[in-house]
């Protein structure tokens, strides 16, 4: 450990003296085996610096014979121990004994204490004693110190271990020790130098670098400060390099020459073996050096080199994957490639490793049928352009080698090309090799938006220059990208063909259009669906025709402006192909100043460019639709007259449609309804309308089945074609039939009502002074009047609270004029499916969605009925009035025709009438308090409202229990008549009008 | 087109507040005193029907269906030199030749009537043999003086008898206590008519009518004009759904047969609000007015048209509200919840009754016109409380009869030759009347008349 000037000598035990020139391994050796140290002259170490400044070259002149043969001796077990200690020191396995703490130090002590009588022993027996005259005890003392420095100090990252093998080697030795006798030299290196053999210090680093600091730089360092003098050059002066340097010439092994070596790196760095050094093909399996020592015997190192995992197990048939380079050099012959030379060696071979992934990449795209695409052609372009600079680097770099070469060695220090200059100079270039591996990698799985957002992710690299170079690939490599994007945002036109865009067209479409689109894009709606037959709907065009792919979302794109540029482009393509030429040009030009060159280095103005587009197309598209398609003009159409809400149109056209309908389905004629269609808008205030809007309206004839009245089968119709029909979809005409289907019945039923009124109220001067029936008319009235206060409050519940209330949401939307055709779609379908819903009075639970609608409808039927019934009652009232006037004319003696109803016939009449209209009155009662029963929990808060409305004074409970009460005094009347008759009555009427609906269903 | 009605102004009064409504329904539907339309009325789409109350002459113009009567040529002769004396058809202006009036006295017109019957039926007949499909007739009077309570009585008998299908509404004026000494043999004879012959009474107090003038707009003595102006302006606004049609109410009937459950319970009460400079002279600004003050304030008894006395059972027997202007749907219906919430209005019980709201375009004049978006409302209103004008009325002809003052002048006229039981039997209807309104407060309404 520290270092001894101890007197070694002679034939026998010599204390180890070492001398600085030695490798550190040799000194320790020799330090700790005393018996091994190699022969001490009588020189001291204090006056070893100056006087002799060859004295290692000297000695052995200087000395016997048999020293020379001791020497000769002790050299050989030296080396042999050196060797020993070497394979210990490279093998990392762990040591077997257990290292403890507390015991390691003190057996250390304890060793020098005991060799310290031994060795004073003979230190006494030396005639040049003198200095070295340090005790045991002093020695101990003096490893104590160290030790607690190495300890405390942490110079060395685990002491212990490095303490265990030194004493293993201390006590492995002194048996030997005796009976080998020291020898001189006799390797087969020069004698000059034959004391300094040793290992270079870097052999230990490279496979056990936790040791270099302790096991080798401590002593080494010391032995210099101790025994430099003895050398024949001063290393203080040198560097580290030199010294090895020295040593490696001192080691009679030349190192393989270094322009060989650099002619051959060029060639690998261009991918080409080199003479010298090659590279490593990745071996078959068995002969992988991670499984085997084979790789390392054969000195040729195999490393990985960042490509693991099971992409490159996958390729690994096609083509021999590089997996280092290995050294074909023959050393022995022309020199010695030192470790960190290889090193070097393999992380220069790198970048030719992946120059040849990058030019395969580049040849197998530009060889093959090209399916890539344009992002990947312009990537292929990219990596030529980087190469070619790379050429170019190359083609300096070989020059300054042929410089270098011509010069001679020992020219000026910093001029000519090294190794180390060449990984220099490289190093930026090795940088960008890999960045463009990686992309190539890459472009191997995606291509497309994929691929340019895969290379996007690498910009936010930490590693500037990486990401300025990522930067340039991008640049590059969207420019198709952008390009693509371009046209799909400035004219509608989706170009394309291989697929690398974020929108595209949709499979399904293609299909229908039994691939008659070209793979390369757009033909547009004409060629493709409008020929088809024309059956197409806009709304499909619109909804289907493109679709947005999520996964060629550029990364730079945020999804959201993704769905932005999808709609901006369909919105121009709608308006190009579906809106008619003019409106193509005229947007064309507002687009014309927002037309900039997109690209990548410029993402703000992209962005900005884009939001131009998006807007003046989504804005063009709307103001296409409102202006020039005039789609207002259509809703509030629809609302006017399939939601009847032009009162007058449609009460003429019931007014002359009432006479048909009332008769079977089978006698209608679509011609006799076209023509009162005609009419009832020539008398109303629709003549003012626009002619196009009146050409869609159309009546129709519903599928009836037999027994049906003209009434059930009637619809009036709204015709929209393309491009109209994308807002106004065939489902949205669905819903506006059904709707007018409700209203029309409810308009029916409330025309019926106001005649009745008419006959029931109005006109009852008539038959006012009929005896007995004024309380029949009286109760007719009341419930004629609750009737009239239910559908009146319906009525007046669809127009206000749903229609006009959804209307006016819609109009906020519409007049804001925000947003694309998809939110203008999306706004009518939600007015549509209000209005629908609270019309329908559908109830969110499924499978009861209609419960509440049937019920009015049954109420409506029964008022109906009761219209019926009232009237008979008229017809009989005026006839009884008849009769008393001419039984009052036959008093007073008039001629009379003789009357053919006896009285009590049309008493019997009278009173089938009144169960009639009892059992009307009380089946429309019980209808009634289970429509406010239904509506008054119903899941849609504006339905509720609308049971409030019906039972607004209270007349019906919403709650259960009370029904039947209320029932009853609605119309108590009906049990002083007949109370079964009533209510058998009531158990008829409901038979018929479930048998009624079946049959309608 | 159909649905059209035909309007009758008889008297004084009549025609005071038809020349009004004529000149209010011309200005919001476009048309100049001329008859010809104004420019921006003229394409058509203000959805506007201005067939129901006028027809179009051969050369166009716009000639109300309007038939002015009087037996004093002072008022027409105000009309024939105002700028709207082209406006009326000159066949259907009838003035008495002698100018005599009828002096206060419903007999003395009663017979007029009949002694002009054919030259009154022929024009009737004339105008509704000019209509599509006649809804019905209008008849504008006063039932406290002699034309317009007596020929409108005649006027009314005739029509019913004439045209049994087809719809009388009357906007009658309710004589104040002091117009007239006759004033209740009048009243109580033209309320005869009423009951039995018309189909619904639009009642307006004038008593009502001077308080409103005073209270609303503030003006201490208002001039005939000017309540004549509040008349026509609730005539002018509960025509406004039949005017400009919509989902419901947009013919006579419709409104008509939701209000009245009952035949004879036909007297209607309305409520205007809020009066402004465009309808009155010289009213003053009322503040910036939403959809839920206008529903209140309809509901507010100082606001009728109509003086009546109000006890706790009065209700509701029904209750529209027509609201015009621009109006957002969901105030309305906000509105509708804060007044149930409050109970601000009673109903019957027994049966359903609610306020029922109807909502119009906003009313005509040219667009962008002053206060064009401004929201207005009338209450039309079957309301129980009515009974007690009725009350009034037998209460102050009782006193008179009582004494049997004032008797010789209809003695005079052939209807008394044989007796008074004309008014017998007028006192009786009236009688019978202000009964059933009473009645219709209690449940029992719904058996009402089955002892009898």
């Amino acid at each position: 450990m520290s270092t001894r000037p101890s007197s070694s000598l002679s034939t026998h035990r010599t204390r180890p003296s070492t001398s600085a020139s030695r490798p550190p391994l040799e000194q320790l050796v020799s330090s700790l085996v005393p018996s091994l140290a190699p022969p001490r002259s009588s020189r001291l170490n204090t006056d070893a610096r100056s006087g002799r400044s060859s004295g290692a070259s000297s000695r052995p002149e200087s000395r016997a014979d048999f020293e020379d043969e001791a020497e000769k001796e002790r050299k050989e077990r030296v080396k042999e121990l050196m060797e020993w200690c070497e394979e210990i020191m490279e093998s990392s396995l762990p040591s077997s004994t257990p290292l403890s703490a507390s015991t390691l130090p003190d057996a250390a002590k304890r060793i020098l204490l005991q060799s310290s009588r031994t060795d004073s022993r003979s230190a006494s027996r030396q005639s040049n004693r003198g200095e070295s005259s340090s005790s045991g005890s002093e020695r101990a003392m003096k490893f104590n110190g160290i030790w607690n420095k190495l300890e405390k100090g942490r110079l060395l990252s685990s002491p212990l271990p490095h303490l265990q093998f030194l004493l293993a080697l201390s006590e492995h030795n002194p048996n030997n020790t005796g009976s080998k006798p020291v020898s001189s030299s006799a390797s087969g290196g020069p004698p000059s130098s034959a004391s300094n053999r040793a290992f270079p210090p870097a052999a230990a680093p490279s496979t056990f670098p936790s040791n270099q600091p302790g096991s080798s730089r401590q002593p080494l360092a010391e032995t210099a400060s101790a025994n430099l003098p003895r050398l024949d050059f001063d290393v203080k002066g040198k560097s580290k390099a030199d010294v090895l340097k020295a040593w490696r010439t001192s080691k009679a092994q030349k190192p393989f020459p270094a322009h060989l070596l650099l002619r051959d790196m060029l060639y690998l760095l261009q991918g080409i073996d080199g003479r010298y050094v090659r590279f490593a093909l990745r071996p078959p399996k068995e002969q992988n050096p991670y499984l085997s020592e084979k790789g390392r015997a054969a000195d040729g190192v195999g490393f990985p080199l960042g490509k693991d995992g099971a992409a490159d197990r996958a390729e690994e048939g096609d083509e021999g994957d590089i997996v280092g380079i290995e050294i074909v050099a023959d050393q022995a012959k022309d020199g010695y490639i030192s470790k960190p030379t290889q090193t070097v060696l393999m992380q220069l071979s790198e970048m030719g490793m992946l120059y040849r992934q990058v030019t395969d990449f580049i040849n197998s795209r530009q060889a093959g049928e090209s399916k890539g695409g344009m992002t990947e052609q312009s990537l292929c372009h990219f990596l030529h352009h980087e190469l070619s600079e790379y050429h170019r680097l190359l083609a300096v770099l070989e020059s300054q080698m042929n410089q270098s070469a011509q010069k001679d060695e020992d020219l000026a220090e910093g001029a000519g090309l090294t190794l180390t200059r060449l990984g220099l100079w490289t190093e930026e270039m090795r940088l960008k090799l890999k960045q463009m591996s990686l992309v190539v990698d890459e472009a191997k799985k995606v291509h497309g938006g994929a691929l340019v957002s895969k290379i996007h992710k690498h910009t936010s690299h930490g590693d500037p220059l990486i990401r300025r170079f990522t930067d340039q690939i991008l640049e590059e490599v969207s420019k198709p990208f952008f390009l693509t994007l371009q046209r799909w945002i400035f004219s509608g036109d989706l170009h394309d063909p291989f697929n690398e865009f974020f929108v595209q067209l949709n499979p399904e479409t293609i299909s229908l259009r039994d691939g008659r689109i070209s793979p390369a894009g757009d033909v547009g709606f004409e060629v493709g669906i409008d020929s088809a037959g024309g059956t197409d709907e806009a709304h499909k065009v619109w909804e289907k025709k493109y679709v947005f792919v999520k996964g060629m979302v550029p990364g730079f794109v945020s999804e959201e402006f993704g769905k932005k540029i999808f709609s901006t482009g369909r919105s121009l393509n709608f308006i190009r192909y579906s809106c008619g030429d003019s409106d193509w040009i005229e947007t064309q030009a507002k687009l014309a100043n927002a037309g900039r060159a997109l690209k990548y280095s410029d993402l703000v103005g992209l962005e900005r460019s884009i939001d131009d587009a998006y807007s003046i197309a989504s804005k063009r598209l709307l103001e296409i639709f409102f202006d020039k398609f005039v789609l207002l003009d259509h809703l509030r159409a629809l609302k006017s007259y399939l939601m009847l809400g032009a009162g007058d149109f449609t009460e003429l056209l019931m007014e002359a449609l009432a006479p048909r309908l009332s008769k079977p389905a089978i006698s209608l004629y679509r011609h006799h309804l076209t023509s009162d269609l005609e009419s009832a808008i020539r008398g109303s205030n629709a003549q003012f309308d626009d002619p196009d809007i009146l050409r869609r309206l159309d009546a129709r004839i519903l599928e009836y089945s037999h027994g049906e009245t003209g009434w059930d089968c009637f619809a009036l119709e709204y015709k929209v074609e393309a491009p109209l029909n994308a807002v106004l979809d065939h489902r949205a005409m669905l819903d506006y039939d059904r709707l007018f289907n409700h209203l029309w019945r409810l308009k029916r039923v409330e025309s019926a009502l106001t005649q009745g009124w008419v006959r029931v109220t109005s006109t009852s001067r008539a038959y006012e002074d009929i005896p007995g029936l004024s309380n029949d008319w009286h109760h007719c009235r009341i419930v004629q009047a609750e009737m009239v206060h239910f559908l009146r409050n319906l009525q007046a519940f669809y127009q206000l609270e749903v229609i006009e209330c959804s209307w006016q949401a819609l109009m906020e939307f519409t007049e804001k004029r925000e947003g694309d055709l998809d939110a203008l779609i999306a706004a009518h379908r939600e007015y549509l499916d209000r209005v629908v819903r609270k019309v329908l009075l559908l109830s969110s639970r499924r499978e009861k969605e209609e419960i509440l609608l049937e019920t009015v409808r049954e109420a409506l039927d029964f008022i109906l009925q009761f219209r019926d019934a009232t009237d008979d009652l008229y017809g009989w009232s005026l006839a009884e009035a008849t009769r008393l006037d001419r039984e009052r004319d036959a008093e007073r003696g008039l001629y009379t025709t003789p009357t053919t109803d006896s009285p009590t016939i049309s008493i019997q009449q009278l009173h089938s009438i009144r169960q009639r209209i009892k059992a009307c009155s009380n089946s429309f009662q019980d209808r009634l308090i289970s429509i406010c029963h239904l509506a008054g929990s119903h899941t849609d808060l504006d339905v509720r409202f609308l049971a409030i409305r019906i039972a607004w004074n209270g007349h019906y409970s919403l709650r259960k229990s009370r029904s039947t009460p209320t029932a009853m005094t609605s119309a108590p009347n009906a049990v002083a008549v007949s109370a079964t008759s009533a209510t058998s009555g009531v158990s008829t009427e409901r038979q018929r009008a479930s048998s009624a609906r079946s049959n309608r269903a | 087109m159909g649905r059209e009605i035909i309007s009758l102004q008889a008297g004084q009064a009549g025609n005071q507040i038809g020349a009004q409504f004529w000149q209010k329904l011309c200005a919001e539907h476009g048309i100049t005193p001329q008859g010809n339309l104004e420019e921006w009325a003229q394409d058509g789409s203000q959805g506007d029907r201005k067939d129901v109350f006028f027809y179009q002459a051969d050369d166009e113009h716009y000639i109300p269906r309007a038939i002015l009567i009087d037996l004093e040529p002072r008022v027409i002769n105000n009309i024939l030199s105002s700028p709207f004396k082209g406006l009326y058809n000159p066949e259907n202006i009838y003035v008495s030749k002698d100018g005599g009036g009828a002096g206060n006295n419903w007999a003395q017109g009663y017979s007029a009537g009949e002694r002009l019957y054919d030259d009154l039926i022929e024009m009737i007949d004339r105008e509704a043999d000019g209509s599509d499909s006649l809804e019905g007739f209008m008849l504008l009077h006063s039932i406290a003086g002699g034309t317009g309570s007596g020929l409108g009585s005649y006027l009314l008998e005739r029509l019913s008898d004439r045209f049994p299908k087809k719809l009388i509404q009357t906007y009658s004026v309710f004589p104040e206590t002091s117009d007239v000494v006759v004033q209740p043999y009048n009243s109580l004879l033209a309320m005869k008519r009423l009951v039995n012959n018309a189909d619904s009474v639009v009642v307006l107090d004038n008593a009502a009518l001077t308080r409103i003038a005073a209270d609303r707009l503030h003006m201490q003595d208002p001039s005939f004009v000017q309540t004549n102006q509040l008349v026509s302006t609730v005539m002018a606004a509960s025509t406004t759904t039949l005017r400009y049609p919509s989902y419901m109410n947009n013919d006579l009937v419709g409104i008509i047969s939701s209000l009245i459950p009952t035949p004879r319970c036909h007297f209607l009460m309305t409520s205007y609000t809020p009066f402004t400079g465009d309808e009155i002279d010289h009213a003053k600004a009322t503040r910036k007015t939403t959809t839920l003050d206008v529903m209140r304030r309809l509901l507010q008894p100082k606001n009728r048209m109509v003086s009546t006395i109000s006890t706790k059972s009065s209700a509701y027997i029904s209750c529209l509200n027509i609201i015009s202007g621009d109006v957002d749907p969901t105030d309305v219906h906000k509105s509708l919840l804060r007044i149930r919430e409050r109970q601000l209005a009673n109903f019957i019980p027994w049966g359903p009754a609610s306020i029922q709201v109807a909502l119009t375009r906003k009313r005509g004049g040219p667009p962008g016109g002053p206060n064009s978006n401004r929201v207005s409302g009338v209450m039309m209103a079957n309301h129980t409380s009515i009974n007690s004008l009725f009350k009034r009325m037998l209460h102050q002809y009782d006193m008179l009869r009582k004494r049997n003052a004032f008797l010789e002048q209809y003695k005079k006229e052939e209807i008394f030759a044989n007796g008074l039981d004309e008014f017998d039997d007028a006192r009786r209807v009236v009688a019978e009347l202000q009964e059933e309104y009473v009645a219709a407060e209690s449940p029992d309404y719904i058996d009402y008349g089955a002892g009898a």
